[in-house]
């Protein structure tokens, strides 16, 4: 078997592929060292880090607070029209019994 | 009595040095293995510029895996060839028609005229009839031949069985002949 590719083993001997540029071991050992360096520690009490968080959260509240008022506003504001439609068209009792006033 | 090293690795004595992150001892490991590596990133890959950024992560990956490397489980070569063909087939699936180096198949039509003068300039035939060939029969061909690893180390290099690579490399020799003919009679 080994001396039926004994053809192929000459091939690659006899072919030459080309060697990497002088300069690649520098490229490696100058990425090699930046990799090395540990990262920079973080800083013992890190509010940068917080206060960013904490606005999130005012942001989220401030939002529901705007929403429920809006919400509730127009319930109310829904409410009173409908009594209001109920008054002029004549209904106004049947309006109370349904809304179980 | 504790138990030998399952493998007996030629780049062991760099290791503890490599651990430690002694720059010293990577220099060592790159004079003694990048030119092997870098042989199988071209046979793979068609392109000298290519193969050295392969070669450059895969020595950045072991740079950086060396503390926690367990001694006995692979030999240093054998990873990086592991490393540098996965990345190399990475590449490959990205194909970049602007890159003659790239192409697949050589064969192919749709590659210009500039690009094969490119690319017969930077091949030779033997790298022309590997560029035919699948990449996992050009890896096998390369880590037998370029890289002469035992068989055991290239099957685990390419992450199959020994047998799986012995009938792989089977059919990439005959596939490789067969190129080599296609080469002969168009020439």
């Amino acid at each position: 078997m080994t001396t039926h590719n004994d053809d192929i083993r000459a091939l690659f001997e006899g072919s030459d592929a080309p060697a990497p540029r002088a300069e690649l071991s520098t490229r490696i050992l100058a990425e090699a060292r930046s990799a090395a360096t540990p990262p920079a520690p973080a800083p013992a009490n890190d509010n940068a880090r917080r206060w960013p968080a904490f606005g999130a959260i005012a942001a989220m509240l401030v939002a529901a607070v705007f929403a429920m008022t809006t919400l509730m506003g127009g319930t109310v504001d829904e409410s009173e029209n409908w009594a209001s439609y109920a008054d002029a068209s004549g209904f106004a009792e049947l309006y109370a019994w349904v809304e179980g006033e | 009595m504790s138990p030998a090293p399952a493998i007996s690795d030629p780049d062991a004595d760099l290791l503890p040095a490599l651990a430690r992150g002694d720059e010293a001892a990577l220099t060592t490991l790159m004079e003694r293995r990048l030119d092997g590596l870098h042989r199988l990133c071209f046979r793979l890959l068609g392109d000298t510029h290519e193969a050295e950024d392969v070669c450059q992560e895969s020595f950045l990956k072991l740079w950086q895996a060396a503390p926690t490397w367990q001694p006995g489980r692979a030999r240093l070569m054998t990873w990086l060839c592991r490393v540098a063909t996965n990345r190399c087939y990475d590449r490959l699936r990205k194909k970049r028609p602007d890159l003659p180096g790239d192409t697949l198949n050589p064969a192919d039509d749709r590659i210009t005229v500039e690009a094969r003068l490119i690319r017969d300039e930077r091949w030779d035939a033997l790298q022309t009839a590997m560029m035919a060939l699948k990449p996992r029969e050009r890896t096998a061909l390369a880590l037998c031949y370029d890289d002469a690893l035992p068989q055991k180390d290239a099957a685990t290099a390419m992450e199959i069985t020994v047998s799986a690579y012995e009938s792989l490399l089977v059919r990439a020799r005959k596939s490789l002949r067969a190129e080599l003919d296609m080469e002969r009679q168009s020439a």
